[in-house]
Protein backbone atom coordinates (compact mmCIF):
# COMPACT_ATOMS: atom_id res chain seq x y z
CA UNK A 1 0.00 0.00 0.00
CA UNK A 2 2.66 2.48 -0.83
CA UNK A 3 -0.03 4.90 -2.28
CA UNK A 4 -2.21 4.89 1.07
CA UNK A 5 0.79 5.87 3.96
CA UNK A 6 1.03 9.37 1.78
CA UNK A 7 -2.25 10.91 3.18
CA UNK A 8 -0.55 10.60 5.91
CA UNK A 9 1.45 13.18 5.28
CA UNK A 10 -1.42 15.60 5.05
CA UNK A 11 -2.15 16.71 8.96
CA UNK A 12 1.43 17.00 9.17
CA UNK A 13 2.09 19.52 6.16
CA UNK A 14 -1.31 21.52 7.72
CA UNK A 15 0.12 21.53 11.53
CA UNK A 16 3.57 22.58 9.82
CA UNK A 17 2.01 25.24 7.07
CA UNK A 18 0.00 26.53 10.16
CA UNK A 19 2.96 26.97 12.14
CA UNK A 20 4.95 28.65 10.19
CA UNK A 21 2.03 30.67 9.38
CA UNK A 22 1.32 31.63 12.46
CA UNK A 23 4.97 32.29 13.80
CA UNK A 24 5.54 34.93 11.46
CA UNK A 25 2.23 36.94 12.69
CA UNK A 26 3.00 36.92 16.35
CA UNK A 27 5.96 37.11 18.26
CA UNK A 28 4.05 36.08 21.44
CA UNK A 29 4.02 31.85 21.96
CA UNK A 30 -0.01 31.73 23.20
CA UNK A 31 -0.49 33.58 19.96
CA UNK A 32 1.19 31.41 17.78
CA UNK A 33 0.51 28.32 19.39
CA UNK A 34 -3.61 29.07 19.24
CA UNK A 35 -3.06 30.42 15.30
CA UNK A 36 -1.30 27.24 14.39
CA UNK A 37 -4.64 25.51 15.75
CA UNK A 38 -7.20 27.82 14.26
CA UNK A 39 -5.31 27.62 10.76
CA UNK A 40 -5.61 24.22 10.72
CA UNK A 41 -8.89 23.57 11.68
CA UNK A 42 -9.26 26.61 9.23
CA UNK A 43 -7.93 24.76 6.27
CA UNK A 44 -8.95 21.09 7.44
CA UNK A 45 -12.29 22.49 7.72
CA UNK A 46 -13.17 25.25 4.68
CA UNK A 47 -10.61 23.19 1.88
CA UNK A 48 -9.45 19.98 2.62
CA UNK A 49 -13.05 18.65 4.11
CA UNK A 50 -14.98 20.01 1.08
CA UNK A 51 -12.50 18.66 -1.34
CA UNK A 52 -13.05 15.41 -0.14
CA UNK A 53 -16.23 15.81 -0.22
CA UNK A 54 -16.15 16.36 -3.67
CA UNK A 55 -14.07 13.78 -4.49
CA UNK A 56 -15.90 10.99 -2.78
CA UNK A 57 -19.48 12.34 -4.39
CA UNK A 58 -18.08 12.07 -7.88
CA UNK A 59 -16.66 8.88 -6.68
CA UNK A 60 -18.82 7.31 -4.91
CA UNK A 61 -22.63 8.65 -5.13
CA UNK A 62 -22.37 10.07 -8.69
CA UNK A 63 -21.67 6.77 -10.50
CA UNK A 64 -24.70 5.27 -8.32
CA UNK A 65 -27.26 7.66 -10.72
CA UNK A 66 -25.73 7.19 -14.17
CA UNK B 1 14.76 20.06 34.93
CA UNK B 2 12.95 23.28 34.59
CA UNK B 3 13.43 23.95 38.52
CA UNK B 4 17.63 23.42 37.86
CA UNK B 5 17.24 25.83 35.04
CA UNK B 6 15.28 28.34 37.26
CA UNK B 7 17.50 27.66 39.62
CA UNK B 8 20.46 28.70 37.32
CA UNK B 9 18.78 31.57 35.95
CA UNK B 10 18.63 32.49 39.60
CA UNK B 11 22.06 32.06 40.29
CA UNK B 12 22.97 34.44 37.30
CA UNK B 13 20.77 37.24 37.92
CA UNK B 14 21.42 37.19 42.19
CA UNK B 15 25.37 37.30 40.82
CA UNK B 16 25.60 40.15 38.71
CA UNK B 17 21.34 42.05 38.75
CA UNK B 18 21.20 41.19 35.62
CA UNK B 19 20.60 37.95 33.17
CA UNK B 20 23.88 37.36 31.40
CA UNK B 21 22.44 36.78 28.45
CA UNK B 22 24.28 33.21 27.13
CA UNK B 23 22.39 29.87 26.53
CA UNK B 24 21.88 28.75 29.84
CA UNK B 25 19.91 31.60 30.56
CA UNK B 26 17.85 31.98 27.60
CA UNK B 27 16.70 28.50 28.00
CA UNK B 28 16.29 29.32 31.63
CA UNK B 29 13.94 32.24 31.15
CA UNK B 30 12.13 30.40 28.69
CA UNK B 31 11.30 27.68 30.98
CA UNK B 32 10.95 30.35 33.84
CA UNK B 33 8.16 31.94 31.70
CA UNK B 34 5.88 28.83 31.11
CA UNK B 35 6.45 27.53 34.55
CA UNK B 36 4.13 27.90 37.57
CA UNK B 37 3.21 31.67 38.77
CA UNK B 38 4.15 30.65 42.09
CA UNK B 39 7.48 28.58 41.39
CA UNK B 40 9.65 31.90 42.91
CA UNK B 41 7.43 32.03 46.21
CA UNK B 42 8.32 27.81 46.64
CA UNK B 43 12.15 28.65 45.95
CA UNK B 44 11.85 31.45 48.51
CA UNK B 45 12.43 34.13 46.45
CA UNK B 46 8.55 35.87 46.23
CA UNK B 47 9.75 38.93 44.33
CA UNK B 48 10.87 36.55 41.31
CA UNK B 49 7.40 36.08 38.70
CA UNK B 50 7.92 35.55 35.05
CA UNK B 51 8.03 39.55 34.62
CA UNK B 52 11.11 39.91 36.42
CA UNK B 53 12.79 36.87 35.69
CA UNK B 54 11.96 37.57 31.53
CA UNK B 55 12.25 40.93 31.60
CA UNK B 56 16.26 41.69 31.36
CA UNK B 57 17.39 44.67 33.50
CA UNK B 58 18.93 46.21 30.88
CA UNK B 59 16.54 45.69 28.24
CA UNK B 60 17.03 47.24 24.76
CA UNK B 61 13.70 48.82 24.80
CA UNK B 62 13.19 49.42 20.66
CA UNK B 63 10.00 50.38 19.00
CA UNK B 64 8.80 48.71 16.09
CA UNK B 65 10.26 51.57 13.71
CA UNK B 66 13.77 51.20 15.17
CA UNK B 67 13.81 47.39 14.98
CA UNK B 68 12.30 47.51 11.84
CA UNK B 69 13.24 46.98 8.74
CA UNK B 70 16.38 45.02 9.38
CA UNK B 71 18.05 44.25 6.70
CA UNK B 72 20.77 42.08 8.03
CA UNK B 73 18.43 39.85 9.89
CA UNK B 74 16.47 39.38 6.58
CA UNK B 75 19.50 38.31 4.55
CA UNK B 76 20.64 36.12 7.75
CA UNK B 77 17.30 34.16 6.77
CA UNK B 78 17.29 33.84 3.18
CA UNK B 79 21.12 32.36 3.70
CA UNK B 80 19.88 29.76 6.77
CA UNK B 81 15.50 29.80 7.61
CA UNK B 82 15.19 30.82 11.32
CA UNK B 83 18.62 32.62 11.42
CA UNK B 84 17.60 35.93 11.37
CA UNK B 85 14.97 35.92 14.19
CA UNK B 86 17.70 34.18 16.28
CA UNK B 87 20.12 36.86 15.51
CA UNK B 88 17.11 39.33 16.55
CA UNK B 89 16.47 37.75 19.64
CA UNK B 90 19.56 37.85 20.97
CA UNK B 91 20.18 41.30 20.01
CA UNK B 92 17.69 42.72 21.50
CA UNK B 93 17.74 39.98 24.10
CA UNK B 94 14.19 38.56 22.98
CA UNK B 95 13.71 35.01 24.25
CA UNK B 96 10.44 34.13 22.50
CA UNK B 97 11.67 35.73 19.07
CA UNK B 98 15.05 33.81 19.50
CA UNK B 99 12.94 30.39 20.18
CA UNK B 100 10.85 31.61 17.10
CA UNK B 101 13.99 31.46 15.33
CA UNK B 102 14.89 27.62 16.56
CA UNK B 103 11.69 26.16 15.68
CA UNK B 104 11.96 27.74 12.36
CA UNK B 105 14.97 26.80 11.64
CA UNK B 106 14.44 23.12 12.48
CA UNK B 107 10.92 23.20 10.87
CA UNK B 108 12.22 23.98 7.53
CA UNK B 109 15.47 22.44 7.25
CA UNK B 110 13.21 19.24 8.41
CA UNK B 111 10.42 19.83 6.08
CA UNK B 112 13.27 20.04 3.37
CA UNK B 113 15.66 17.12 3.86
CA UNK B 114 12.68 15.03 4.46
CA UNK B 115 11.56 15.83 1.46
CA UNK B 116 14.82 15.80 -0.34
CA UNK B 117 14.79 12.12 1.55
CA UNK B 118 11.85 10.87 0.20
CA UNK B 119 13.15 11.87 -3.41
CA UNK B 120 16.39 9.76 -2.69
CA UNK B 121 18.57 12.74 -2.60
CA UNK B 122 18.01 13.43 -6.49
CA UNK B 123 15.21 16.12 -6.74
CA UNK B 124 16.97 19.58 -6.20
CA UNK B 125 18.87 20.51 -8.81
CA UNK B 126 19.47 22.67 -11.78
CA UNK B 127 19.68 21.09 -15.16
CA UNK B 128 21.50 23.11 -18.19
CA UNK B 129 19.10 21.55 -20.69
CA UNK B 130 19.50 24.52 -23.01
CA UNK B 131 23.09 24.39 -23.54
CA UNK B 132 22.90 20.59 -23.67
CA UNK B 133 20.00 19.77 -25.95
CA UNK B 134 20.80 22.43 -28.82
CA UNK B 135 17.33 23.88 -28.37
CA UNK B 136 16.90 27.18 -28.38
CA UNK B 137 13.78 28.54 -25.90
CA UNK B 138 12.06 31.28 -27.45
CA UNK B 139 9.71 33.91 -25.66
CA UNK B 140 8.30 36.27 -28.71
CA UNK B 141 10.97 34.80 -30.63
CA UNK B 142 13.71 36.72 -28.52
CA UNK B 143 15.99 33.96 -26.97
CA UNK B 144 15.99 33.00 -23.54
CA UNK B 145 19.06 33.62 -21.56
CA UNK B 146 20.44 30.21 -20.82
CA UNK B 147 19.38 30.43 -17.06
CA UNK B 148 16.40 31.51 -17.27
CA UNK B 149 15.79 28.87 -19.60
CA UNK B 150 16.66 26.20 -17.51
CA UNK B 151 14.71 27.26 -14.15
CA UNK B 152 11.75 27.30 -16.35
CA UNK B 153 12.47 23.96 -17.17
CA UNK B 154 12.86 23.24 -13.92
CA UNK B 155 10.07 25.66 -12.29
CA UNK B 156 10.51 23.21 -8.57
CA UNK B 157 14.40 24.96 -8.51
CA UNK B 158 13.06 28.05 -8.47
CA UNK B 159 11.22 27.73 -5.25
CA UNK B 160 13.44 25.50 -3.68
CA UNK B 161 16.17 28.21 -3.79
CA UNK B 162 14.78 30.19 -1.13
CA UNK B 163 16.04 27.29 1.01
CA UNK B 164 19.15 28.79 1.32
CA UNK B 165 22.01 27.67 1.68
CA UNK B 166 21.12 23.93 1.80
CA UNK B 167 19.60 24.58 -1.80
CA UNK B 168 22.76 26.55 -2.86
CA UNK B 169 24.87 23.60 -3.82
CA UNK B 170 22.86 23.17 -7.06
CA UNK B 171 23.95 26.81 -7.85
CA UNK B 172 27.63 25.61 -7.60
CA UNK B 173 27.20 22.32 -9.63
CA UNK B 174 25.34 24.76 -12.15
CA UNK B 175 27.78 26.87 -12.84
CA UNK B 176 31.10 24.68 -12.03
CA UNK B 177 30.75 21.22 -12.93
CA UNK B 178 33.88 20.12 -12.82
CA UNK B 179 34.55 21.48 -9.30
CA UNK B 180 34.77 18.72 -6.84
CA UNK B 181 33.65 21.25 -4.12
CA UNK B 182 30.57 19.32 -2.89
CA UNK B 183 32.86 15.65 -3.17
CA UNK B 184 33.87 13.18 -0.75
CA UNK B 185 37.41 12.06 -0.29
CA UNK B 186 37.38 10.27 -3.49
CA UNK B 187 36.49 12.91 -5.67
CA UNK B 188 33.04 11.67 -6.10
CA UNK B 189 30.48 14.53 -6.03
CA UNK B 190 28.40 13.75 -3.31
CA UNK B 191 25.64 16.40 -3.81
CA UNK B 192 23.75 15.66 -6.92
CA UNK B 193 25.13 16.81 -9.97
CA UNK B 194 23.46 19.02 -12.31
CA UNK B 195 22.20 17.07 -15.56
CA UNK B 196 23.45 18.31 -18.75
CA UNK B 197 26.44 20.01 -16.84
CA UNK B 198 30.09 19.35 -17.91
CA UNK B 199 33.30 20.77 -18.97
CA UNK B 200 34.72 22.09 -22.15
CA UNK B 201 35.80 19.43 -23.16
CA UNK B 202 32.93 17.44 -23.16
CA UNK B 203 30.98 17.72 -26.49
CA UNK B 204 27.23 18.18 -27.06
CA UNK B 205 26.71 14.32 -27.67
CA UNK B 206 27.93 13.59 -24.28
CA UNK B 207 26.17 16.10 -22.84
CA UNK B 208 22.90 14.21 -24.09
CA UNK B 209 24.35 10.80 -23.08
CA UNK B 210 24.95 12.06 -19.90
CA UNK B 211 20.98 13.79 -19.66
CA UNK B 212 19.34 11.03 -20.80
CA UNK B 213 20.91 8.57 -18.36
CA UNK B 214 19.88 11.02 -15.51
CA UNK B 215 16.08 11.03 -16.89
CA UNK B 216 16.59 7.31 -16.71
CA UNK B 217 17.93 7.24 -13.54
CA UNK B 218 15.36 9.63 -12.26
CA UNK B 219 12.31 7.35 -14.05
CA UNK B 220 13.58 4.06 -12.81
CA UNK B 221 13.15 5.51 -8.98
CA UNK B 222 9.48 6.56 -9.82
CA UNK B 223 8.66 3.39 -11.41
CA UNK B 224 10.24 1.29 -8.08
CA UNK B 225 7.26 -0.43 -6.51
CA UNK B 226 7.54 0.63 -2.82
CA UNK B 227 8.00 4.59 -4.17
CA UNK B 228 4.62 4.84 -4.70
CA UNK B 229 3.83 8.68 -5.40
CA UNK B 230 6.92 9.63 -2.60
CA UNK B 231 8.98 11.38 -5.36
CA UNK B 232 6.00 13.74 -5.76
CA UNK B 233 5.71 14.34 -2.28
CA UNK B 234 9.16 14.81 -1.82
CA UNK B 235 9.05 17.59 -4.24
CA UNK B 236 6.17 19.31 -2.60
CA UNK B 237 8.12 18.95 0.90
CA UNK B 238 11.20 20.62 -0.50
CA UNK B 239 9.26 22.90 -2.34
CA UNK B 240 6.84 24.03 0.18
CA UNK B 241 10.07 25.06 2.95
CA UNK B 242 11.17 27.56 0.04
CA UNK B 243 7.67 29.33 -0.12
CA UNK B 244 7.49 29.33 3.29
CA UNK B 245 10.81 30.84 3.81
CA UNK B 246 10.13 33.27 1.54
CA UNK B 247 7.46 34.59 4.67
CA UNK B 248 10.48 33.66 7.58
CA UNK B 249 12.81 35.87 5.25
CA UNK B 250 10.20 38.59 5.05
CA UNK B 251 8.90 38.83 8.88
CA UNK B 252 13.05 38.83 9.63
CA UNK B 253 12.72 41.62 7.55
CA UNK B 254 10.54 43.60 8.30
CA UNK B 255 8.46 42.27 11.71
CA UNK B 256 5.69 40.22 12.58
CA UNK B 257 2.71 40.39 10.11
CA UNK B 258 -0.09 40.96 12.68
CA UNK B 259 -1.04 44.79 12.53
CA UNK B 260 -1.82 45.16 16.03
CA UNK B 261 2.01 44.32 16.28
CA UNK B 262 2.84 46.49 13.81
CA UNK B 263 1.00 49.55 15.73
CA UNK B 264 2.73 48.92 18.93
CA UNK B 265 4.86 52.31 19.40
CA UNK B 266 6.69 50.35 22.63
CA UNK B 267 7.26 46.38 21.90
CA UNK B 268 7.24 45.16 24.89
CA UNK B 269 10.82 42.68 25.87
CA UNK B 270 8.67 39.65 26.37
CA UNK B 271 5.41 39.55 24.84
CA UNK B 272 3.09 38.28 27.71
CA UNK B 273 4.53 38.95 30.52
CA UNK B 274 2.55 41.91 31.51
CA UNK B 275 -0.66 39.27 31.11
CA UNK B 276 1.56 36.93 33.52
CA UNK B 277 0.92 39.86 36.22
CA UNK B 278 -2.56 40.90 35.71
Amino acid sequence: MPNASIYWHLPLLLILVSLVYSAVRSDDWNTILRGTLRWALYMLLMFMAPVFLILWFFSEIAPRWW
Amino acid sequence: MARRLAELALVERSKTMRLRWHFTSVVAMICWRYSPADLGERMGHPELTAETMTTSTTPEKLSSTERYPDLLAGLLSLAVPGLGQVWQGWRWRYPSRLLKGLVLLVVLHGMFFYGQALGQWKNVFLPQYQQAMGEEFRVLNVRMPDWLANVYWRPAYALQFWMGITAWPAIWNYCFPESKLFANRLGEVVYQPSPGAAGPQVNRWEREQKIKEFHRDINQIQLRPDMGKRWDLGLLYTMLAGVLNLLVIYEAYAGPFERSERRESRVPLVPGAQQATT
